[in-house]
């Protein structure tokens, strides 16, 4: 008798084409300064024409001290009617996208060149007691601290779990540096979690991402955050691009990267520490920041409420191409 | 008599009054006066009756039961006849339930209503303030005031929302607070109810009812009205229409319901009627260009405030909760662009969450500068330290509740601490502390209830609603109060079989004690609008454009109406056919009415000589009464009452009503299995099938919404027929596939047995061209298919005419005109070929042959064109409705 409303978010169907990166474990991380020119194109095909779209996306990379932007650029095609450019309430760029006119395709591009800095992370043993923290975000007396609250609760996609803080406790002994606790929980984690890119979609549940210890970087950053939060202690999402090394004697392929997460730790002040599970490494200049949130769900890159369209086909293509230091 | 009643100052009735009245004990009420210590809202502790309460129970004195008893059920059926209803989730039947309202009102006399009255609105600007604050600057974060976790932690809190200024700074259009008496005698606060606060509706039908019920009662109580004050919400609404509009005098403003499965729903239709709005649900709105729209059968057209009743979260599926199917994507673009208003502001729900209360006497400080009058009920957040060794050390005498719901309406999850459950919750609270708090158990006042032939006392709690008018926030004088199922029950819900009352706001007269008399003489000579008028109880129909969705739903309706009414009058001729002496038929002779009705599903296909009459009367039976039956009678009725349900707004309330009589009949059992009792349900329902008809032929406006609404009817009934010509051919195929024919007579018989003409007999009985001109081309008969098409196609000439979306240059109205136009054309070519065919050819099994093959010849058209019809209908004015699966 009738359609139903429908809503569809292709950010689901997005992560199928996106498997994390993971680089070799020879490889060793790079902490000098970077530059990269990064290309991140998104293609969706329907069956039938759309009439009606709007998405918001975010595509746009976040501006920070040490990340500078030299040129920047999204494509989108067909023209939209709207584009407008909005600061989410974490601090990302977010760009809304109203699709007025019918089409059977749509692209969104974005190209840009960015110049990465070493993170002034320091010494990890020279951080606080991670005790120290966890009660300066229960009784805010700052502003930082009073920031990191917006990361130290449960969120849609990292529910509060029992075995969460279990599986915390070993790396979190009375007394241990924050950084180095931290530190020590990612690289078990690197250690015991199998690397899996058909074990979860970004829909699987985190309990069983701690029952089955597999998945892809999204499961990775968000099972590590659950375990900071389940012990009162603050971590951020974050999604953003990987240097990838060819196997040797190999070319780069262009197109062949992907994006990737990880989370930062908050470890006081203006203090927060990126750590990678997937690869169990630090933060590097390796490593390019798009935006961060509590979870996935805040920074998907692109979502979507269609009218029309019958079956969607996505491709995504990330190409993340280190080039010469500024001359 | 009673003019001659005075009362003393303190408010105690004199020994001459008492034995008039009757005191306390002769009232046959027991204030419930158990161990623990509760306030009884009609008896001082000193048994006495209070002051404001005499006159109301002198008017009901001496509570004759018999009296009552015809109260209770004229109110009863008030409410019936004005299906006020309410849902209860969860339940198996999926039901509506009447909705439970006793006929003692709660009485509250003006001087402590002054008081809740400034409480409830500075409470109001306290919370919108509040809102403003953690939406924007975060002041009381900085100052230390508000914990960053009432923010971070609360599921309320919409991210997205977040320096969204909305118009005038109006979070709080519509504002609640359930208000619970202590044994103290003080008011304080239990919840409040700040993103979709439901009731107020409710409220005012509660005053309507029992503003009739009690009228000799009311008359000399002056008794503050409600209704001003929701002309106060409708103006305060329309004060806040965005600036730069289109240039339209008038702002649209819309009521957003999740629709007919909402638990409120009732009260969304009563509240649209009420107010004058259009009842909208998500998927007639769309945003355009950051605006949103509503589809119409004819056209986008803006609007500018939506009332929504759908809660926060699900209000726009592309930022919010993104499997919601009940919001509008993009609202909250459109609401930072500035062209909308929505009321409550996307993220009010916020500051409902229990954790706030502990902190709102200081907030109120620094927010407003004022103390803050009304007290919450003592609660501990246990996210502080010390608040949760509080709590977790007097988990026995605490309430633990969720500190962060973000569920609003009339259902709180609570956790009454039992002693098993005081380890479990322990636990969980240290877990995840800031989830929670603990709050003193309220041991709510008692008010009379009217039960089992006399007043019993039941706790109570007062909802007070706040609206924004243009000048300031207004409260409505009365209010939605609630009573517990039982006796010391302190959770009041009406999810857990809780009931109402009406709110009685008494003037100062009335309070002080007055005389009886001189107040009377008073309100005879006083303007009559100070004395409360009962409320227009008639329900409005929802004005404005038609929505899309709603055209659909009204012509699908008007299908379904008409198919129930095809299958019933079917069933009915069988049965009165075949069991009737007089008439004499056999299984052959209904054979035609039994292949019509396996070919609708009705019954399966049935070969006369391997059944019995009995057998195929407990066939009909089972049409008529099996709920699992997929095309039986009780399924064509649930469709048609769920259609009609989702539009309720656009029928008139005696066509609303004679429909749910309808949908009612079919819910019958437990009767003797015979086929006298089986015809006898089936005229009930072609009785009352016919009512409906007669009720929409009577009470609807000739508008779009009836044409829709008819253009269905018409439609249904011209394939009916169809299917009527086509199931009686004469022709029956065997299992064997053999073919064997029905004699003509017999099959003529039949048809106009179904269809209810008098045929005129010709030289050799019955003869096959009258009776098909009679039901075909007979253009002053109602019935017949000639009729159907001529009103279809003189509805499509009043629809608003739209072009085809693809651009091409016929419109699709012009399109299904055309196809109505040949379909007429091929009624009469198809009798007169028919007719021709009988005459010339002498084999029976050729001349039927012939027949049916030139009545095929003339139909085969019709039976494409109806469906294409429907069609094109549905392409014009239907589709662009919904948004479909990606």
């Amino acid at each position: 008798m009738r359609d139903v409303t429908f809503e569809s978010q292709i950010s689901e169907q997005m992560n199928a084409n996106v498997s994390a990166a993971q680089v070799q474990d020879d490889a060793p991380p790079v902490n000098q300064p970077m530059r990269y020119r990064i290309r991140h194109k998104t293609t969706c095909t329907y069956t039938d024409e759309i009439q009606h779209a709007q998405h918001t996306l975010h595509l746009n990379p976040r501006v920070l001290p040490r990340q500078t932007f030299t040129r920047n650029v999204i494509t989108v095609d067909p023209p939209p009617a709207r584009l407008v450019e909005h600061v989410d309430y974490f601090g990302n760029p977010i760009t809304y996208l109203a699709l007025e006119t019918a089409h059977r395709k749509l692209l969104v591009q974005v190209d840009f060149e960015v110049e990465v800095a070493p993170s002034p992370d320091g010494d990890l043993a020279s951080t606080p007691a991670w005790e120290t923290i966890r009660d300066a975000i229960k009784a805010p007396g700052d502003m930082a601290a009073k920031d990191a609250n917006i990361y130290a609760f449960a969120s849609t996609m990292i529910p509060p779990l029992p075995g969460l803080a279990e599986y915390a406790a070993p790396s979190f002994t009375p007394g241990r540096p924050i950084g180095e606790a931290a530190f020590d929980l990612v690289e078990r984690i690197h250690a015991e979690f199998v690397f899996d890119s058909v074990a979860t979609t970004i829909a699987t549940p985190l309990v069983e991402v701690l029952t089955n210890r597999r998945g892809v970087c999204q499961d990775f950053a968000q099972f590590a955050i659950g375990c900071l939060r389940g012990l009162g202690l603050s971590a951020r999402y974050v999604s953003g691009y990987l240097r990838t090394v060819p196997p040797p004697g190999q070319k780069r392929l262009v197109g062949a990267d992907a994006t990737h997460a990880w989370l930062s730790v908050w470890c006081g002040g203006d203090l927060w520490l990126d750590f990678d599970p997937t690869n169990g490494t630090r933060g590097s200049t390796d490593m390019v920041t798009l935006a961060w949130g509590r979870d996935y769900d805040d920074v998907s890159p692109m979502r979507g409420v269609l009218i029309g369209g019958g079956s969607q086909d996505l491709t995504v293509e990330v190409d993340v191409e280190p080039l010469p230091a500024t001359p | 008599m009673s003019d001659t009643f005075t009362f003393d100052q303190s408010g105690s009735l004199s020994q001459e009054q008492l034995s008039l009245l009757g005191d306390v004990p002769a009232l046959g009420y027991d204030p419930n006066r158990g161990a623990e210590k509760i306030y009884d809202e009609i008896v001082t502790g000193n048994g006495h009756l209070r002051a404001h309460w005499q006159s109301l129970l002198a008017r009901l004195t001496p509570l004759d039961s018999k009296e009552m008893a015809e109260r209770v059920e004229e109110s009863t059926r008030l409410l019936r006849q004005n299906d006020v209803t309410y849902t209860i989730y969860g339940d198996p039947q999926n039901s509506e339930r009447l909705w439970p309202l006793d006929v003692m009102p709660l009485l509250i006399p003006a001087d402590e209503w002054r008081t809740i009255s400034a409480g409830v609105v500075q409470r109001a600007r306290l919370l919108n303030a509040l809102l403003q604050d953690i939406y924007g600057p975060r002041r009381m974060v900085t100052e230390g005031l508000l914990p960053a976790p009432l923010i971070e932690a609360n599921a309320g809190f919409l991210r997205p929302c977040h320096d969204v200024l909305p118009q005038g700074g109006t979070y709080l259009h519509l504002y609640a607070v359930d208000l619970g008496r202590g044994a103290d005698g003080q008011w304080s606060v239990l919840a409040d109810r700040t993103e979709t606060p439901s009731g107020a509706g409710y409220a005012l039908e509660n005053r309507s009812v029992i503003g009739r019920v009690l009228s000799d009662c009311m008359d000399d109580a002056r008794i503050e009205p409600l209704t001003p004050f929701f002309n106060t919400l409708r103006d305060g609404l329309a004060a806040l229409a965005p600036a730069n509009q289109s240039g339209r005098s008038a702002p649209r403003i819309v009521l957003l319901t999740p629709g007919p499965y909402n638990e409120t729903y009732f009260e969304h239709l009563y509240l649209a009627g009420h107010l004058g709005i259009t009842l909208v649900q998500g998927a007639d709105l769309t945003v355009r260009d950051r605006r949103v729209y509503i589809k119409t059968v004819s056209a986008l057209e803006p609007v500018d405030i939506i009332l929504r009743r759908v809660d926060d979260k699900f209000c726009d599926p592309l930022e919010l909760y993104r499997d919601s199917a009940l919001g509008v994507a993009g609202l909250i673009e459109a609401v930072r662009a500035g062209t909308v208003t929505v009321a409550n502001a996307l993220g009010s729900g916020a500051v409902q969450a229990n954790a706030f209360k502990p902190f709102l006497p200081a907030l109120s400080r620094a927010l407003l500068g004022e103390a803050l009058t009304l007290p919450d009920v003592p609660t501990w957040w246990c996210g502080g330290k010390s608040e949760q060794s509080h709590v977790l050390a007097n988990l026995d005498r605490l309430v633990v509740r969720p500190a962060f719901s973000a569920s609003s309406i009339l259902r709180a999850p609570v956790l009454e601490t039992s002693l098993a459950e005081q380890d479990k919750i322990a636990a969980r609270i240290a877990a995840s502390p800031s989830d929670f708090v603990g709050q003193t158990r309220v041991a709510l006042s008692n008010a009379p209830v009217w039960e089992n032939g006399r007043l019993e006392p039941r706790p109570v709690s007062l909802r007070v609603y706040v609206a924004a008018g243009p000048n300031g926030f207004v409260v409505m004088p009365g209010g939605l109060t609630r009573t517990s199922r039982a006796a010391g029950a302190h959770i009041v819900s009406m999810q857990s079989g809780g009931g109402s009352k009406d709110t009685w706001v008494l003037d100062d007269a009335v309070s002080r004690g007055r005389a009886l008399g001189q107040r009377q003489s008073q309100s005879q000579s006083s303007d009559s609008n100070v004395v409360a008028m009962p409320e227009a109880a008639v329900r409005q129909m929802s004005p404005g454009a038609l929505p899309s969705r709603v055209a659909d739903s009204l012509y699908w309706a008007g299908r379904y109406a008409e198919r129930t009414a095809a299958a019933v009058r079917l069933l009915r001729t069988i049965i009165s056919s075949l069991t009737d002496p007089a008439r004499g038929w056999d299984l052959r002779d209904a054979e035609p009415l039994l292949n019509l009705a396996a070919y609708q599903r009705l019954l399966p296909w049935i070969e006369p000589a391997e059944y019995t009459v009995p057998q195929v009367v407990a066939l009909v039976q089972k049409a008529l009464t099996d709920p699992q039956h997929p095309d039986g009678i009780r399924a064509l009725l649930k469709r048609l009452v769920g259609t009609a349900g989702s539009v309720r707004d656009r029928l008139p309330p005696d066509c609303w009503h004679a429909l749910t009589t309808l949908g009612r009949a079919s819910h019958f059992s437990g009767y003797r299995a015979s086929a006298v009792q089986v015809l006898l349900r089936l005229n009930e329902l072609v009785t009352l099938s016919t009512s409906l008809a007669g009720a929409i032929e009577e009470s609807m406006p000739r508008n779009d919404s009836w044409r829709f609404l008819e253009a269905g009817k018409r439609l249904e009934r011209a394939i009916h027929l169809v299917a009527v010509l086509r199931g009686t051919s004469g022709v029956r195929r065997g299992k064997d596939d053999k073919i064997t024919f029905v004699s003509e007579a017999r099959q003529l018989q039949a048809i106009a047995a179904l269809i209810g003409v008098s045929v005129p007999l010709g030289p050799t009985g019955l003869e096959r061209k009258s009776v098909l001109e009679a039901i075909l081309i007979n253009g002053n008969d109602p019935r017949t298919l000639i009729y159907q098409l001529v009103s279809l196609n003189a509805h499509l000439a009043s629809l608003p005419h739209v072009a085809m979306r693809d651009g091409a240059t016929v419109s699709v109205v012009a399109l299904a005109a055309q196809r109505v136009g040949e379909a007429m054309a091929m009624v009469p070519q198809g009798v007169a070929v028919a007719a021709r065919g009988a005459q010339n050819l002498k084999k029976q099994s050729e001349r039927l042959d012939q027949e049916n093959n030139s009545i095929r010849a003339a139909f085969s058209i019709l039976d494409n064109v109806l469906p294409d019809i429907s069609n094109l209908l549905s392409r014009a004015y239907f589709t662009h409705a919904f948004a479909r699966r990606a």
